[in-house]
């Protein structure tokens, strides 16, 4: 074998030598990190080359003046003949504003795009360099392929690709560095990131199992280069953010409650107010019985009534509680690197003060140092440090929470008085022994000191070793560990307190003298977590060269543990001063001084530890001839600590396959404006598990019991044995181009996704099982869409150049199996807020009853066997066929246009997003919730335009109030298809102004200014409702400005 | 070659996993139930086994009426449930069947466990206490709801009558099918006189069941099938083991809740985890013919009422010192069960005889015992006066109408009136069997009671 190997690499020497006499052999590098550069076009009068993996190629001709070289991320030189056969090597410097595609990171390896069979999206950081992040996410709206939802559905808040999971998340799974990260967000310092890369198919992320079928997001920092000179930089910005809009929900008025009230009262609503509890009556029906009754003045009565119509408490909430936000952040790194060893420093403080004076201070700490310790041994340690305190403000408005004209502070500014009972019963009760019983919601939350304080420590080792030529062992070691410890202190005088040692209260009258089950004195709630995690990977590559083929393999195996240990406890009678606390009686009966019922003393302690463990192997390999033709393949699979399943079972495996064909490098490919073009495809298999599932029925120990004190369980979990993890199978193809030396470039990519043995509530018979229903493996889906990314570097003129940068995300799901039984309209109505599970359809669709708009009495008109009628409860028993489909609320198309400019020293940028072929359903009014005086948030304003008299069935889709209230009337309205409105919108995301400059030769910067959320620009419903914020407040824009310095 | 050897050595090292990484718990607090102990501490639960239920029973009777206002006021299912109407449904959150047949698969899972247990080693002392606690647990959840959702004994027609589902095992894949009347009762008692034997005579803490517990069920069970023999039997074992009653003269009538602490007289507690509006304090009012049947020496008639503004009255409270009925069973309820079946069994004198005992805990002391040599009838109408005016919020009373509706002529026609609309239940109409959820009638394909 040696012997063979010893004539094979004499051959090769014989070979070169020969060569010499004719040819040089030149090498091209990158000016910053002295990279070989692959893929130059080299070109001369009758000379044409292109160089190899090694960076070189091979001059066979000499008789020409200059050559130019050309590269689609490098700027573009040419060099006299005389010059380069005297250096005999060439640098390039890399174009700015250009995506720089070399190498993918997949949290595993870093593989060389050409031979990268997967859909890879590489995010130009540069170009939301200027967005005021001090999360990372917030630089990616409007600068990738992840579909931010705003509308506050946890499971699909950020998604790629659509959904993969009908009941399970839908969120893509975060790497950072090497490893799974679990932290918040906020605390990875955007400074700091060098790279991120989202795997988007198979081929990509099947290597990370069975997390990753909804994506992967592989973020990584900057370490610093080797050979590389000392460079400091200095970076600071602003922002600033206005009110937010409290008066853009569409709430009832003021008038319009008082209206309400004054009708309910003369309906006799408020006439069984006989209980002894003292339910609270509102001023205004307070003031109906004061002039039913026939006390004090009718016409003061009544005045007071009209003044409440007047009233507005948002102007209140704007005035005292709202405040303009600022944010600001220093941010310091230092880095560089010699021969055998390379680092950074950096260093970040954050201090944000947000609308409600609410405040948070933070502090990232870094540091990065990697050593050669010998040429075959590398060895580098990340450590960082966050320091994170979060102040809670003032009150949020919350248009639910009471009357709208209960004001907070009267005309001078005092607090104004609420009332959780009646207020005739509250100014008297306990004969003014016990605490003021009313609340102050002007100054209620300077009472209140709620601090959350986190820290983190995040530590990685890895060790390189070259064992042999081609065969590297890498081993790695994670560490995380979160601390969050949320106080919440209450001061004795605060509502909270006084209502708590009121409701306790023993008075006796003779002595006069008020005993309470609750010690006097503050109190401190206290929650502790401590979240530890532990990722173990050792791995070997292998890489072997042998004539054009190229063959890599990498195989590993990965240990995890995260353990989550958090412990909850009150302290009563709190005294900030001393710390000490105050004794109370948990194990027996008190008497609920209003309404005399049975109470014990809040026990609010409780700790709990979890565990999770997971277990991984994985192999992935790829051959590649001649740099044309890649073959790919990887097999993982995992297993985890479930409760009660076998070890035997506890294993999934999970693979994918993967080619690509890099058409342009064939020799019969001679399409001159065509700089690259390759075609690849991938099929695979990744899973989305859920580790909180057991496989048998298990019981958890609660607190002792309440009357017993003894120790008592509930079952937690009932046996669901045939439980297994969702199954994401993807097929995508693509293709990558490059036209006309890098001014265009851009990916097309198709794919399929199905998800299979998907979660599904499965409806049980609660005789049998007492549980709403369990979850199964019975649900479907597919999905397809593409992904089309068209990025322009048009040069206009001298240092001018027009940047434009297009995204276009189609998707189209639907669920093909779901456990679904009914047959009645009524079961499959749906809102698109939750899961449709209908079978046809995407998983959040609106399903609504058909419109026939309102009748001469204000009645809405539905459709009964096709006809009008407003015969509610046989109009939901009808068929589930007579729903309208109306769309799905997830956008089929979303994307991003990217216009963008340089010129000279100057950058001008915008982003505007878009999502369409999407439906919302406006909030209606709940005329059911509005006589309980709830509801009186978003909807409810509809109640003022309802139909009143005769005539305005032609003016208004609102149907009039009756009252009773007919529960089957209302339900109609609210699923019917009057509601849903066209969600198309497009606005305006971004946009920014940079200005770069060099002040001497050491000190260069960049100046900035930016605006976000700069609101719509174009939307398809004509109500004015921005669907992307339903029921919620506006944003509004936020500016920023920055600076950043570097000295070299 | 040699690097290729290389790389299958470290694959072979690679693949050397800890045996026991895997086996470690993912959540502290998760368990499974495999000693006594957890077991124990299932049935300790109070919150499933005694503190459910809504008092559907209760607002499905006659003891009390709402004004209209405030039925208007109500959801839908509250106003048709008020009115006996054609569509009464149940939310998940307020669901009576979920409640009875959660504290029923809490016992067959207790049981199960007990089973496995005892395949291993031999059952005895606390394991066959905690047997009887299950089998209790589940007969008494099972009764409920056959007194709820079927019709009244019928000695001829509970043979093909509709039962309900009985649960015997917390295997969930066994379908849920509906047995006649009768099964359903032979499995109850089946239960009830295993039990029997396995519980002690007492308990101290009177959210467990006992012995005397079991006797009291048991005299009401075997007094619905109208066996009143056994019924009398029961009861009687039950007093031998504890005879003592609430005397009623020691309450403050001031009080807002007269009664509390678990004291005297209560064997066994289940109480209302919370309660239909339609039975809260501000809507509830007492039926007025029901209110002026308590007469000025009954201490009930204060202890159990209070005057609204408007002239009616309401109940204060239960035993349980809140508003949450009290639907346990009590050292009272064997008196009565007792008085009935023997002036049933034409042994007035000594019927009587125990209805004076009960009544001098509840009437003043100017009370004066009825006459001896009363006829069995007006004995018989004396006692179930009593019945009524003692099981008032009892969650009983629905039972009692359809039983005594079913044996006697003495026609109970339970109204409703709300405005110009009147609302009635005729003698055994099909409305007495109220419906099963429609959920369950879907998902099972068990025929549904006939409205």
């Amino acid at each position: 074998m040696k012997t063979t190997y010893l004539i094979f690499l004499l051959f090769i020497f014989i070979k070169t030598v020969n060569g010499q006499a004719q040819v040089i052999k030149i090498k091209i590098t990158d000016v910053d990190n002295f990279n070989p550069l692959e893929e130059v076009n080299v070109k001369g009068r009758d000379f044409v080359a292109k160089t190899d993996h090694e960076g070189s190629f091979l001059l066979t001709k000499i008789d020409m003046d200059s050559l130019t070289f050309t590269h689609i991320r490098y700027k573009t030189v040419t060099i006299a003949l005389s010059q380069l056969l005297k250096d005999r090597s060439v640098t390039l410097a890399s174009k700015d504003n250009v995506l720089e595609i070399v190498t993918i990171n997949t949290g595993y390896q870093k593989i060389n795009q050409r031979i990268a069979s997967g859909a890879f999206d590489k995010i130009d950081l540069q170009r939301s360099r200027d967005v005021y992040g001090s999360n990372i996410f917030q630089k990616l709206e409007g600068n990738s392929p992840i579909l931010f939802d705003k509308t506050g559905d946890s499971k699909r808040s950020m998604t790629i690709r659509g959904l993969s999971s009908i009941n399970n998340t839908n969120l893509p799974l975060i790497v950072l560095d090497n490893f799974p990260y679990e932290g918040d967000p906020n605390w990875i310092n955007p400074e700091d990131i060098d790279d991120i890369t989202i795997l988007k198919d198979a081929a990509a992320s099947a290597i990370w199992g069975t997390r990753a079928g909804n994506g992967v997001i592989v973020i990584t920092t900057k370490k610093g280069k080797y050979n590389s000179p000392n460079r400091v930089t200095i970076a600071s910005g602003v922002q600033i953010q206005e009110k937010p809009d409290l008066y853009s929900l569409n709430r009832i008025s003021s008038s319009g409650v008082v209206d309400l009230e004054s009708f309910l009262f003369e309906q006799g609503r408020y006439d069984n107010q006989n209980s002894f509890n003292m339910p609270y009556l509102s001023p205004v029906v307070e003031h109906l019985i004061a002039i039913r009754d026939g006390i004090g003045d009718r016409k003061d009565h009544e005045q007071a009534i009209a003044n409440y119509r007047k009233l507005d408490v948002r102007d209140d909430y704007s005035k005292y509680m709202y405040r303009t936000a600022v944010n600001q952040y220093q941010n310091l790194s230092i880095e560089g690197g010699s021969r055998n060893l390379r680092y950074l420093f950096s260093a970040r403080m954050d201090n944000n003060t947000g609308t409600l004076d609410e405040k948070l201070r933070k502090s990232l700490l870094r540091s990065y140092v990697e050593i050669e310790l010998h040429p075959k041994i590398r060895l580098s340690t990340d450590l960082q440090y966050v320091d994170n305190k979060f102040q809670e403000g003032r009150t949020a408005y919350s248009p639910t929470n009471g009357r709208p004209y209960l004001m907070l502070a009267d005309k001078d500014g005092n607090p104004i008085r609420h009332a959780k009972n009646r207020v005739g019963y509250l100014d008297t009760v306990g004969q003014g022994l016990l605490n003021d019983w009313f609340e102050y919601p002007l100054i209620e939350y300077k009472k209140k000191h709620s601090i959350l304080a986190s820290n983190m420590v995040l530590a990685n080792v890895t060790g390189d070793i070259k064992l042999l030529k081609g065969l590297n062992l890498q081993g790695n070691y994670g560490f995380q560990f979160v601390s969050t410890r949320d106080k919440q202190r209450y001061d004795e005088d605060s509502y909270m307190i006084r209502n708590l040692i009121n409701s306790y209260a023993m008075v006796d009258y003779t002595k006069r003298t008020v005993t309470s089950a609750i010690p006097t004195g503050g109190i401190l709630d206290q929650s502790d977590q401590i979240q530890t995690t532990h990722n173990v990977r050792f791995g070997v590559n292998y890489e072997k060269r042998w004539r054009g083929l190229l063959f890599t393999a990498l195989l590993g195996t990965e240990w995890r543990q995260a353990n989550a240990e958090s412990a909850q406890y009150r302290f009563y009678g709190f005294d900030p001063d001393t710390y000490t606390v105050s004794k109370v009686d948990y194990r027996n009966p008190y008497t609920n001084f209003i309404d005399k019922s049975t109470i014990y003393v809040p026990y609010l302690d409780n700790k709990s530890l979890k565990i999770n463990r997971s277990r991984s192997q994985y192999a992935n390999a790829s051959v590649s001839y001649n740099g044309r033709y890649v073959l790919t393949g990887s097999v993982r699979r995992d297993a985890s600590n479930l409760f009660g399943v076998k070890t035997n079972e506890r294993w999934q495996p999970l693979w994918s396959i993967g080619y690509k064909w890099n058409l342009s490098e064939e020799g019969f490919f001679k399409i001159a404006w065509i700089d690259a073009l390759s075609l690849r495809g991938s099929y695979g298999i990744s899973g989305n598990v859920d580790q909180s599932r057991s496989a048998i029925t298990t019981i958890r120990y609660t607190n002792p019991d309440r009357y017993t004190n003894l120790p008592q369980a509930i079952i937690s979990q009932y046996s669901n044995p045939d439980l297994r993890w969702e199954k994401n199978t993807i097929w995508n193809t693509g293709i990558d181009f490059s036209f006309m030396s890098g001014k265009i470039n851009g990916s097309l990519d198709y794919y399929k996704k199905w998800g299979t043995d998907l979660f599904g509530r499965y409806p049980v018979d609660y005789t049998a099982i007492p549980n709403k229903g369990v979850l199964r493996n019975i649900a479907a889906m597919k999905g397809n869409g593409f992904d089309l990314k068209l990025n322009g570097n048009i040069p206009l003129g001298n240092r001018v150049f027009f940047t434009p940068q297009l995204m276009i995300n189609f998707n189209n799901s639907k669920v093909t199996d779901y456990y679904y039984e009914g047959n009645y309209a009524y079961e499959f109505l749906s809102y698109g807020t939750s899961v449709t599970g209908q079978v046809g359809y995407p998983v959040y669709s609106i399903l609504a009853y058909k419109w026939n708009g309102l009748d001469a009495n204000g009645n809405p008109v539905g459709e009964l066997d096709g006809e009008r009628s407003i015969d509610y409860p046989n109009i939901k028993l009808q068929d589930k066929s007579v729903l309208e489909y109306k769309g799905t609320v997830v956008p089929r198309y979303s994307g991003y246009f990217n216009p963008g400019m340089s010129l000279g020293n100057f950058d001008v940028s915008a982003s505007f997003l878009y999502k369409l072929g999407h439906v919302f359903r406006r909030t209606p009014v709940g005329y059911n919730e509005l006589v309980a005086m709830g509801g009186l948030g978003d909807g409810s304003g509809d109640f003022d335009r309802r139909w009143k008299v005769s005539g305005d069935e032609s003016k208004t889709d609102i149907p009039s109030f009756i009252y009773p209230v007919d529960t089957e009337r209302s339900s109609f309205y609210q699923s019917s298809s009057v509601l849903v409105e066209d969600a198309s919108h497009v606005r305006l995301q971004n946009l920014s102004v940079g200005y770069k400059f060099r002040i001497n030769k050491i000190v260069a910067g960049r100046l900035f200014c930016n605006a976000t959320n700069l609101g719509i620009i174009w939307r398809k419903n004509n109500k004015g409702i921005d669907p992307d914020y339903l029921s919620q407040f506006r944003p509004k824009k936020q500016i920023s400005l920055g600076i950043n310095l570097t000295y070299n | 070659m040699k690097t290729f050897n290389y790389f299958l050595y470290l694959l072979f090292i690679l693949q050397i996993s800890c045996k026991n990484f895997l086996d470690e718990k993912p959540d502290a607090s998760l368990k499974e139930a495999n000693s006594l102990d957890d077991l124990d501490a299932l049935l300790n639960n109070t919150k499933i086994m005694n503190y459910y239920s809504m008092g559907l029973g209760e607002a499905s009777a006659d003891n009390y009426y709402l004004d209209k206002s405030s039925w208007e006021a109500f959801d839908q299912h509250e106003r048709q449930l008020y009115t006996w109407g054609e569509e009464i449904f149940y939310q998940f959150y307020l669901n009576p069947w979920l409640d009875y047949y959660k504290s029923i698969y809490y016992s067959n899972h207790v049981l199960a466990k007990l089973d496995k247990i005892a395949s291993e080693k031999k059952i005895e002392g606390r394991a066959k206490e905690l047997r009887g606690k299950a089998l209790f647990f589940r007969a008494f959840g099972h009764y409920k709801l056959l007194s709820l959702f079927s019709k009244a004994y019928d000695i001829e027609a509970s043979k093909t009558d509709l039962g309900i589902p009985l649960r015997l095992s917390d295997d969930f894949n066994i379908p849920s099918e509906r047995g006649t009347v009768e099964a359903c009762y032979q499995q109850i008692l089946k239960d009830l006189h295993e039990a029997e034997g396995l519980l002690p005579l007492k308990s101290d803490n009177i959210h467990l069941p006992s012995r005397i517990s079991a006797y009291v069920l048991l005299s009401w069970i075997y007094q619905a099938r109208t066996e009143f023999d056994q019924s009398v039997l029961y009861a009687q074992k039950a007093l031998e083991i504890d005879s003592k009653l609430k005397d009623y003269k020691d309450y403050s009538q001031e009080a807002r809740y007269p009664f509390f602490g678990f004291d005297d007289e209560i064997v066994y507690i289940v109480a209302g985890g919370g309660i239909y509006n339609m039975l809260g304090k501000s809507y509830c009012k007492i039926d007025t013919l029901l209110y002026s049947s308590y007469n000025t020496h009954d201490l009930r008639k204060k202890l159990f009422f209070e005057r609204n503004k408007d002239g009616s009255y309401n109940f204060k409270g239960s035993y349980v010192g809140s508003r949450g009925l009290f639907m346990g069973l009590t050292v009272a309820d064997a008196y009565l069960n007792l008085s009935e079946g023997l002036i049933r069994l034409n042994k007035i004198e000594e019927g009587l005889r125990f209805l004076e005992i009960f009544q001098r805990h509840r009437y003043d002391e100017t009370y004066s015992p009825p006459l001896a040599s009363m006829s069995q009838e007006s004995a018989l109408k004396l006692v179930l006066d009593e019945r009524r005016k003692e099981f008032i919020m009892r969650d009983s009373r629905w039972g009692d109408i359809k039983r005594l509706n079913k044996i006697d002529d003495g026609l109970i026609v339970p109204a409703r009136k709300l405005g110009d609309s009147e609302f009635s239940l005729k003698r055994n109409d099909n409305k007495y069997a109220l419906p099963l959820p429609a959920e369950i009638i879907e998902l099972t394909g068990m025929p549904q009671n006939p409205r």
